[in-house]
């Protein structure tokens, strides 16, 4: 379904309500970010961010949407992968097995700040493959914001743009007719060396989402998703987000970041679609 | 051992505080959101950065302002948020001298915070204002040099046909004091004695393409003593490639030590 359009809800100006933390254990400390319901919750989500790069570019829209659905009764909690962001960890330290770990991790830190709240599981590009896992390990609603289907076909899109960014005259004025050599373990900055590469490669969200139950039709899935993409089948609800709200993760600079009508009436659906909500 | 706590000063300023392992009473850094990248910096630059000078003893603090991040709606003027969170670290931290800056728009900020408030002793400046004049347009030629006859053939049509270059520059989407005022703004900054690093990548290049242009901007006191200058034609104006990253760390450690 395309949900209807909904005013942007003013942002929360008690900045007390959200609570930074280092979370996990001492050799894997994962920086977190806890957002309060305004009153009492009614459910709790685990957010699970994209990978590399997108990561700081998605970073002020996840806040945003962490911030309207604390508004309507959502706490949250988003956390970086070790290695990434603000968590410890060099970015070496990478990989998909332990994002699932830091996942389940982060589950574990909400639940004990949200005791007896109904959790979700939600993932955001890549993040949607750890997200799906945690679902299907702990029985859980599941929610996608863009998700990627297809781990081979965004690791093809990565390096295309990672040679584009190379020899772009824009980035490198001085660099003549020669583009900056590849290097082999990363991609567009991150480190990406080939058994992560391989790693990505191997992701296929329907295989997860079947994993998880959605064939069964034991999976409770909500997926917000550019409204040109190719539907999940088996979601209970897909909202269309507009293309202008979904291109952020094709170029590496970043534009502001805001919560549109039509992004703000995404959220508030999904928002209804949560335990207690209008929708359930 | 380093320690990191995330801090929330209340007005607006949210951010990371990385602090060595012991006191040192170096003045306490703080780094700005790049544009409207948020406080871990683009490509993780403000984290590694953090960690790195609190390695030899110097702390840091890695900052959303309003409207980036995870920080509030932007409301109002960041520069008085940013001076508040400086009264903050004083009770929390100790800190009574503070080096500000960082990329972009970070360091236009910085450079207004520095005038705004004496308790700044050091900028941070990565790829900040410069006026063009005539050795932008003498970097211009060595950049169209450099990519061989077709591409002079293509800016040599373009001027043929007098084809207008677009309104919108640097300028207009910068924080930029007008040009004879930042000469008198660097020359206050320079008797204060606010020790200055100021590096120019080849990402300026829509406004900086040769090193002289930096004298050309500032006069005199670019040659000062508590002016560091540098001009990497290489590195991209977000330091993609790791080796810029680090090239940009080691310069910063090295430079972090004027004030030890």
């Amino acid at each position: 379904m395309t949900a209807a359009t909904a005013s942007p809800a003013p942002e929360r100006a008690n900045p007390a309500l959200h609570e930074f933390a280092f979370a996990g254990a001492p050799e894997r400390r994962l920086f977190t970010v806890y957002r309060a319901a305004r009153g009492a919750a009614r459910a709790a989500f685990v957010l699970c961010p994209p990978f590399f790069h997108e990561q700081f570019l998605s970073y002020r829209l996840l806040s945003l949407v962490a911030a309207r659905l604390a508004e309507r009764g959502i706490a949250s909690l988003r956390f970086d992968y070790y290695g990434t962001g603000d968590s410890w960890g060099d970015e070496s330290a990478f990989d998909l097995d332990g994002a699932c770990a830091d996942a389940d991790t982060a589950l574990a830190e909400l639940a004990r700040r949200q005791p007896g709240v109904p959790l979700i599981a939600f993932g955001a590009r890549a993040g949607a493959w750890p997200a799906a896992r945690l679902a299907r390990r702990h029985g859980l609603p599941l929610w996608l914001w863009q998700p990627l289907p297809d781990g081979r076909a965004w690791l093809d899109e990565l390096v295309a743009m990672d040679a584009r960014e190379r020899a772009s005259r824009l980035r490198y004025p001085f660099i003549g007719n020669e583009p900056k050599p590849a290097d082999p373990d990363r991609l567009l900055a991150s480190y990406c060396p080939p058994p992560l590469r391989a790693q990505i490669a191997a992701q296929r969200l329907d295989t997860l989402l079947a994993d998880a139950g959605l064939a069964s039709g034991g999976l409770d899935l909500r997926v917000a998703d550019d409204e040109r993409a190719a539907p999940l089948s088996g979601a209970r609800e897909r909202l269309a987000l507009p293309a202008a709200a979904t291109d952020w993760h094709e170029k590496i600079d970043l534009r502001a970041t805001f919560i549109t009508p039509p992004v703000a009436a995404c959220i508030d659906a999904l928002a209804a679609a949560a335990p207690g909500g209008a929708a359930t | 051992m380093i320690e990191e706590s995330p801090l929330d000063f209340g007005n607006g300023l949210t951010g990371v505080l990385t602090l060595p392992e012991k006191p040192t009473g170096q003045p306490l850094w703080v780094l700005l959101n790049a544009g409207f990248i948020p406080r871990s910096g683009p490509f993780r630059m403000h984290v590694e950065l953090a960690r790195s000078l609190a390695g030899q003893g110097v702390p840091v603090l890695r900052v959303d302002l309003p409207g980036v991040g995870d920080g509030p709606p932007k409301r109002g003027d960041d520069i008085a948020v940013i001076r508040h969170g400086f009264d903050r670290l004083r009770e929390l931290a100790g800190a009574q001298r503070f080096v500000v800056g960082g990329l972009c728009s970070a360091a236009d900020q910085a450079w207004k915070i520095a005038l705004a408030d004496e308790r700044v002793c050091g900028l941070l400046l990565l790829d900040p204002y410069a006026r063009r004049g005539a050795w932008f347009r003498v970097g211009q030629l060595k950049i169209l040099l450099g990519r061989g006859a077709s591409a002079l053939a293509t800016v040599l049509g373009r001027l043929v046909r007098r084809k207008r270059a677009s309104d919108i520059e640097d300028g207009n989407l910068r924080d930029w004091p007008q040009a004879a005022a930042a000469r008198v703004e660097f020359e206050r900054l320079v008797a204060r004695g606010v020790e200055v690093f100021a590096l120019y990548t080849g990402g300026a290049a829509s406004y900086f393409t040769h090193r002289a242009q930096f004298a050309a901007t500032f006069g005199a006191c670019a040659a000062a003593r508590c002016v560091h200058f540098e001009h990497w034609p290489d590195c991209d104006h977000m330091f993609m490639r790791v080796q810029d990253r680090a090239r940009l760390l080691q310069a910063v450690r090295d430079w972090a030590r004027v004030f030890a």
